[in-house]
């Protein structure tokens, strides 16, 4: 009985040993890592055209050309990262929200007037259902 | 004392410059979900989808929430879920080739789409963070600011 009772005991304090090293390792493992406060990513427009993006402080500056790639900040004093590649999967994930709430692209329509006159051109007279049409559609009217 | 209102002109003529764009809308709101908005001279506005949005108004949003703004010169920025924008300075007169979009977002994530202001004046649309500020030519991007 007491054997059982000391073997159960060094079981015991085995794993409060293994727990400990355990949390030892992973403070060791993350302390090396300050937390990143801005995530910055270049993505493609619309058109398929890619523009730049430059992310900077008093740490340095970090220009990003490449669509789907990121930054993250550190701090203020800290120079922003490495660009690096991120999947699509990852960027609709992390802005979904954001993304989903960007207002549709303008629509812009040119009226031409006859010359001192009030009225349109017929061409431009043509333009009228469709803009009622596209202001319709994007519930612009309602 | 005429020659003292010569001098005074300028002056007077500029702060009437600087209100009139402070009181000009820098464009309004699409898209809006949840809880929207805006701080505006102390006071808290609820934000409905068409509510205009002017230089030095907070656009906040609640958990679930969303709303996207279109600025005069079609740029649009789109924000997530408990989020905090801070519209600082909006200022498109491409006629007097003045130009300026400054932005700050406090926290969340946020979508920019640059419009006409990135073509005609690239340097002059700035986002900043608190830890960074990012300067933009011509593009799409995205932003998560986290807090401390």
């Amino acid at each position: 009985m007491h054997a059982k009772l000391y073997a159960a005991g060094k079981s015991v304090h085995a794993m409060s040993c293994r727990g400990i090293v355990f949390v030892l390792l992973l403070l060791l493992f993350t302390s090396g890592y300050a937390t990143v406060k801005d995530t910055v990513v270049l993505v493609q427009d619309a058109d398929g055209k890619v523009g730049q993006i430059t992310v900077a402080n008093k740490g340095g500056a970090k220009t990003l050309t490449v669509p789907n790639t990121i930054v993250e900040v550190t701090g203020s004093e800290k120079s922003p990262s490495d660009p690096k590649q991120i999947d699509q999967s990852q960027i609709d994930v992390l802005f979904a929200e954001s993304i989903k709430a960007r207002p549709a692209e303008p629509v812009i329509f040119l009226f031409y007037f006859l010359h001192n006159s009030t009225d349109l051109v017929a061409e431009s007279k043509s333009y009228i259902a469709e803009v009622i049409s596209a202001a319709n559609k994007r519930n612009f009217m309602k | 004392m005429g020659r003292f209102l010569s001098l005074l002109l300028p002056f007077v003529v500029l702060a009437a410059t600087i209100v009139s764009a402070a009181d000009e809308s820098a464009g309004s709101l699409r898209k809006k979900k949840g809880d929207v908005l805006i701080e505006r001279h102390g006071n808290i506005l609820k934000a409905e989808d068409g509510t205009s949005v002017y230089p030095n108004d907070t656009v906040s949003t609640g958990a679930n929430s969303s709303v996207g703004i279109i600025f005069k010169d079609n740029s649009r920025i789109s924000l997530g879920s408990n989020s905090r924008l801070e519209l600082k300075q909006f200022v498109f007169e491409p006629a007097q080739r003045q130009f300026s979009m400054f932005n700050k977002l406090i926290k969340g994530t946020a979508s920019f789409i640059s419009g006409k202001m990135t073509k005609l004046s690239p340097d002059s649309v700035i986002l900043e963070t608190p830890s960074a500020t990012i300067g933009v030519r011509g593009t799409t991007y995205h932003v998560m600011v986290r807090e401390d």
